[in-house]
């Protein structure tokens, strides 16, 4: 094994002892709740009005004949992506600039001066427990939708079907995918600006007011900025978006994001 | 003289563990590191002085990796400067005060840190017990206090066992106690482990303690303004500035005739009240790496002997040995007037 690996499993490990602590735990169930919460929503308000389903549709507007499709089981932890990639680009972008602030990468960088290989083994055990918080997330909503559509009296018929089992597993990797993306962008963004402050303030401005003035006018910018792209392929793609050119767009957004954060990380002094 | 100037470094042999040429840091217009050329030679406590502001932080942090080098060269532990993969690994730091998790445990930042280079993470529980910190060891670093933080933070430096240790102003917000443990622990690492005695464990200790940093180092460097002002021996330093001897004769009366005397024997003097200050110059052609303090006998008993010939008692003879920071004083203080 390359002494690069061997020390990319070694962060891997050592930010695992790190994970054990109750702030990733309340995070973990911040993403679940997130989850969950659209779920609820979605049946409990669903109304009978039918629109044609469209896996674009925003979260919270479905309808009871909607539900009844072999998406029906999976669409409430549909309308959850959005929020979980935003919390996901936050706490990833917290996470690293708090290591700035606090000055721990540098007792961090004193005992593993590969930096390129202590990133991959941190972003890859911390995407592991996005993925296993995703997953926990999942099957609550799943469980949530189950109960609420025995409330509401929903046919349930096509829900336990291979098609819809099909769209639970899409459903879960693009979720998945989205996260990952948001998380490299969030580490990127803490990793060149070093300041929890500034990396929020650039962070969510961007997302949220930026990216959606552009939209209102430029409707192409669905299919274009970084953001709004990467929640186009959380949802499985949607009408300004869809799904394949949203994905390449997004690879390569995270794939620059990567690159832009391998060399700022490996340059750059460590003066914190 | 002090225990700290039985040297080492004739005991250790082989290449030094610090050896860089030209080392130079500019942020942005301003040479914070000018064209240092460092030594400190295996197995020696070097001190590492300077006041605030003059660069040791900056120059600790080039020779560890975690600042490039805008210029200069050399090697650490025998590995080149620019491969600090290879030797950090044996190397210890605390650089600029502790920095860990606030939200984990004191033995949990240690055990994640030992597992990042490649450590048992048992290491974690002695390293604990040597600090001092066992009964600790399961609270939040958050509720330390400052003296555990800073304790917990060279706990980290030492779970390496490095053969080079680097602590900046490891004594911040320690206690007189702790104060006093840092010192014990720094002389038992500089001294070899039993049945290692080829391994020289070297120490670079940066720090303002002056009194410390006499006691504790047998090399030293002071930096000034980001320049080099003095390397060597800590012995050889002190020399160069001599000691001082106190007379007070019986009657003031003989102020005059004494410090006539003490003048005719070749000696600088001056009256200061009741007294006669004689300087004890250092002799020239001193081995430099040896204890080289003038030794102020002979001219003590000189003196003596004239006074007594001449019919004045001396009711009080005082050496006063310069000590490190009077010699600091001398070379940096004057000319530096603090930071910058
Ligand atoms: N990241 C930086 N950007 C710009 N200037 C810096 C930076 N880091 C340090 N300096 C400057 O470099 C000089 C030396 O700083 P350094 O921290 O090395 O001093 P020091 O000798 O450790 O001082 P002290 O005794 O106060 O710890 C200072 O003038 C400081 O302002
Ligand atoms: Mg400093």
């Amino acid at each position: 094994m390359s002494a690069a690996l061997q020390a990319t499993v070694r962060a891997y490990r050592a930010e695992l002892v790190k994970l054990q602590r109750p702030g990733v735990a309340l995070s973990m169930a911040a993403v679940t709740l997130l989850t969950v919460l659209p779920t609820v929503l979605a049946i409990v308000l669903a109304d009978d009005t039918f629109t044609p389903p469209s896996p674009g549709q925003p979260g919270l507007s479905i309808s009871i004949p909607q539900l009844e499709t072999a998406q029906g089981l999976v669409l409430g932890f549909r309308g959850g992506t959005t929020f979980i990639g935003l919390l996901v680009f936050v706490l990833f972008t917290v996470s690293m600039t708090a290591e700035f602030s606090q000055g721990t990468v540098r007792s961090l960088f004193l005992k593993e001066p590969r930096r390129l290989s202590w990133l991959v083994g941190r972003l890859g055990i911390m995407l592991w427990t996005v993925a296993i918080a995703l997953f926990l997330a999942l099957v609550l909503s799943l469980v949530a939708s189950t109960v609420l559509a025995a409330v509401r009296d929903i046919d349930t018929g096509e829900w336990w079907t291979a098609t819809a089992l099909g769209e639970v597993a899409t459903a879960y990797l693009n979720a998945l995918l989205a996260a990952a993306f948001f998380a490299i962008a969030g580490t990127a963004l803490g990793i060149a600006l070093r300041s929890t402050t500034a990396a929020l303030v650039v962070g969510i401005a961007w997302t949220f007011p930026l990216e959606h003035i552009v939209q209102d006018s430029w409707g192409t910018a669905t299919s274009v900025l970084p953001g709004l792209v990467f929640d186009a392929v959380g949802r499985g793609g949607v009408p300004d978006a869809s799904y394949t050119p949203a994905l390449l767009a997004g690879l390569g957004y995270a794939v620059a994001a990567l690159v832009f954060a391998s060399v700022s990380l490996r340059r750059r002094d460590v003066t914190a | 003289m002090t225990a700290a100037t039985t040297i080492r470094t004739g005991q250790v042999t082989g290449p030094p563990a610090i050896d860089v040429r030209g080392l130079t840091k500019r942020y942005g217009r301003r040479t914070v590191v000018q064209n240092l050329d460092i030594t400190v030679p295996a197995g020696v406590v070097a001190g590492f002085v300077g006041p605030n502001g003059a660069g040791k932080t900056t120059t600790l942090r080039m020779l560890l990796g975690l600042v490039r080098p805008t210029a200069g060269d050399g090697t650490v532990l025998g590995e080149p400067l620019r491969a600090p993969e290879d030797f950090l690994p044996r190397c210890g730091a605390l650089i600029e005060g502790p920095a860990l998790y606030p939200g984990l445990s004191g033995r949990r930042n240690l055990h994640s840190l030992a597992v990042l280079a490649g450590q048992d993470p048992a290491i974690a529980d002695d390293v604990l017990d040597q600090v001092g910190l066992a009964g600790r060891a399961d609270d939040a670093y958050r509720t330390y206090s400052l003296g555990m933080k800073q304790r917990l933070g060279i706990g980290a430096a030492l779970l390496s066992d490095p053969d080079l240790l680097v602590l900046d102003e490891p004594t911040n917000g320690l206690d007189p106690a702790g104060i006093r443990q840092m010192r014990d622990l720094v002389r038992s690492l500089a001294e070899a482990p039993p049945g290692e005695r080829h391994r020289a464990r070297t120490v670079l200790v940066s720090s303002h303690l002056l009194a410390e940093i006499e006691q504790i180092c047998d090399w030293l460097i002071v930096l000034e303004k980001g320049r080099l002002a003095y390397q060597g021996p800590t012995a050889s330093f002190m020399a160069s500035s001599g000691s001082r001897v106190e007379l007070r004769p019986e009657s003031p009366d003989a102020l005059g005739m004494l410090a006539d005397l003490v003048a005719g024997l070749g000696l600088p003097c001056e009256r200061a009240g009741d007294r006669v200050l004689v300087e004890i110059r250092p002799a020239t052609g001193t081995d430099p790496a040896g204890d080289a303090r003038p030794a102020p006998e002979p001219a003590l008993a000189a003196v003596n002997r004239a006074a007594h010939a001449n019919g004045i008692t001396l009711v009080e003879m005082t050496w006063r040995q310069a000590s490190l920071e009077d010699r600091y004083r001398d070379l940096v203080e004057v000319t530096a007037g603090g930071a910058q």
